[in-house]
């Protein structure tokens, strides 16, 4: 067994982690970057965007050398019916420039690539090595027991749990638990591969730039579900996210769900005759506000999925600022020379004023829309189909008597004060906008 | 390659027959087999999963892990629940569902350092 100290051990080499690690290393601190993958990004899955902030305050002009796969300049929106779609987008070639919009990226590449500044800047990558205990002393953790072969002893003064949505570290050190099934989405995604020509042109885009849709409404058969397609470079990213709690009231396998998504008549003619490469599956966080668990507690800061930091549709422009700030925080107590719990207490503070809480707080009715809004996935959508229909058949009937039918549907179906209510308290939370 | 293990050959041979000749494109329903047969494992030689009693499993009503697991690691075998550990892309939400939901018989680890699935898109 060896046994080695640093002054902060990362556990968990995604954006989260890295983004820390990053951070500390900077600021000349001795740095584990510890990574239970053959490589960064191995074991990670997500839907394909990384955003502009807080990557560029990290790495300024990041867009120079990181692996893009394409700008984002189109972002659609679609609210699917049984068989239609319903889309709000907006383009703009000004999105596109420094990447402003986001970019899409492969976790494969990405990962690997970021990992790789934190460690030119002096922190200490080990790869393959999960973290199988914490080692506790005095009511706080102060190191971890992790293997390749032999098992390895690791020392520090701080300890950053960025191992994901099922955080080994937080469970081990009695910190939270596994989620609850109503707080995690299953996400199912495949990658599909074109001819990045036949996804210029089936997206109507320029060479380098792309386009995210978003998918909400009718993807999981009346549960809330959400679906996307992302374009990248020579690949597409399809998938589709549902609430574990609620996969278990479908009576169907999550793929299932993917295969209906895939071949849903708006969707189908994006993907046809691509060639599927990679079959993924990753637990996300949905809980939202409530399902946050301390984020400084006994020695450990809880940063990215581990702390369940995700919004959909964002979630790691969030796991990199958490990272940052818990890595500001170590900087901070090693400046004091003081490593207490009370100190590290800093990152907490640091997030409540960060725009992370901030958006949390703000789409905090956004799990509520999840597990009871039945409406928002059935009665909407059908709703919309109904009115849309009938409105652009041109057919004799006058535009009038059309609309008085559609006010009957949205009275009929949901009701207007409803509408009011979802709108001014639900919508605008649930909305990726 | 052929690992020792239960049930488990089956499934390595199936998959490696299928690499050798599907090609699949997205139009095409696919087993979830033939998706799985896209990406990379290092195999464990021993399971990650496990179960503990059998009879928690016999006497689970909702049986859980057969309906969450996308990769369909879970089959019923009888009464008992079989599974396929090779097939695991490690999201764990059986072991979430099944001591939530079900009777808690789910164990599981990670797999050893840079074991199990590697994603290659990711």
């Amino acid at each position: 067994m060896s046994t080695e100290k640093f002054d902060a051990i990362v556990v968990g080499a995604g954006p989260a982690g890295t983004a820390a690690a990053l951070t500390m290393a900077k600021g000349g601190l001795s740095v584990a970057l510890i990574e239970r993958g053959e490589t960064p990004g191995a074991k990670n899955v997500f839907g394909g965007v990384v955003y502009k902030w807080p990557l560029e305050e990290i790495i300024p002009k990041f867009w120079e050398k990181a692996p893009i796969e394409r700008k984002i300049i189109d972002h659609r929106m679609v609210i699917l019916g049984k068989d239609s779609g319903f889309s709000v987008s907006y383009k703009d070639d000004y999105l596109g420039m420094e990447t402003r919009g986001g970019f899409t990226a492969l976790r494969s590449k990405f990962d690997p690539w970021f990992a790789q500044q934190a460690e030119e800047a002096g922190a200490t990558l080990v790869t393959s090595m999960p973290v199988s205990e914490v080692i506790e002393e005095g009511g706080r953790v102060v190191g971890i027991r992790a293997g390749r072969g032999k098992e390895n002893e690791l020392y520090a003064q701080a300890i950053v749990a960025a191992d994901g949505v099922m955080s080994t570290v937080l469970q081990k050190a009695g910190i939270r638990g596994p989620p609850a099934p109503e707080d995690v989405a299953i996400g199912l995604k495949e990658v599909i591969e074109l001819p990045s020509e036949t996804i210029d042109s089936r997206f109507n885009l320029k060479r380098g730039y792309g386009a995210r849709l978003d998918y909400l409404g009718s993807v999981a058969r009346g549960k809330s579900g959400g679906g996307f397609v992302y374009t990248n470079s020579n690949t597409l990213s399809v998938g589709i996210a549902v609430l574990l709690s609620h996969l278990l009231e479908l009576h169907c396998k999550p793929y299932e769900i993917l295969d209906e998504f895939k071949s849903h008549p708006v969707v189908a003619p994006l993907l046809e005759g691509g060639r599927v490469k990679e079959y993924q599956a990753h637990l996300i966080p949905e809980g939202g506000l409530q399902s946050i668990p301390p984020l400084a507690s006994r020695g450990v800061l809880a940063v990215g999925d581990a702390a369940m930091l995700c919004l959909y549709p964002e979630g790691t422009n969030m796991a990199m600022a958490s990272g940052v700030m818990a890595g500001k925080t170590i900087l901070e107590s090693k400046k004091a020379g003081d490593f207490s719990i009370q100190r590290l207490m800093l990152y907490e503070r640091l997030m409540k004023e960060s725009y992370i809480f901030k958006e949390h707080s703000r789409k905090k009715n956004y799990h509520n829309i999840l597990t009871s809004g039945d409406r928002f996935n059935t009665d909407y959508p059908d709703a919309i189909t109904e009115i849309m229909r009938n409105i652009l058949v041109v057919d004799g009937v006058d535009r009038g008597s059309k609309h008085a039918a559609a006010r009957k549907v949205i009275r009929d179906k949901v009701g207007y004060v409803r509408v009011l209510r979802d709108l001014y308290r639900d919508i605008w939370s649930a909305l990726p906008w | 390659m052929v690992r020792g293990g239960r049930c488990s050959d089956n499934l390595i041979v199936y998959i490696q027959a299928i690499r050798r000749v599907t090609k699949l494109t997205a139009d095409t329903k696919a087993s979830v087999e033939s998706l799985l047969g896209l990406d990379k494992w290092d195999w464990e030689r021993t399971s990650h999963i496990e179960i503990t009693d059998q009879n928690l499993c016999a006497n689970c009503k909702l049986k859980p892990c057969l309906k969450v697991c996308p990769a369909r690691v879970y089959t019923k075998e009888g009464a008992k629940i079989a599974f396929n550990y090779e097939a695991c892309l490690e999201l764990r939400a059986c072991y979430i569902a099944c001591h939530e939901y079900g009777n808690g018989a789910i164990k599981w680890r990670y797999p050893a350092g840079g074991k199990g699935i590697s994603y290659r898109f990711g």
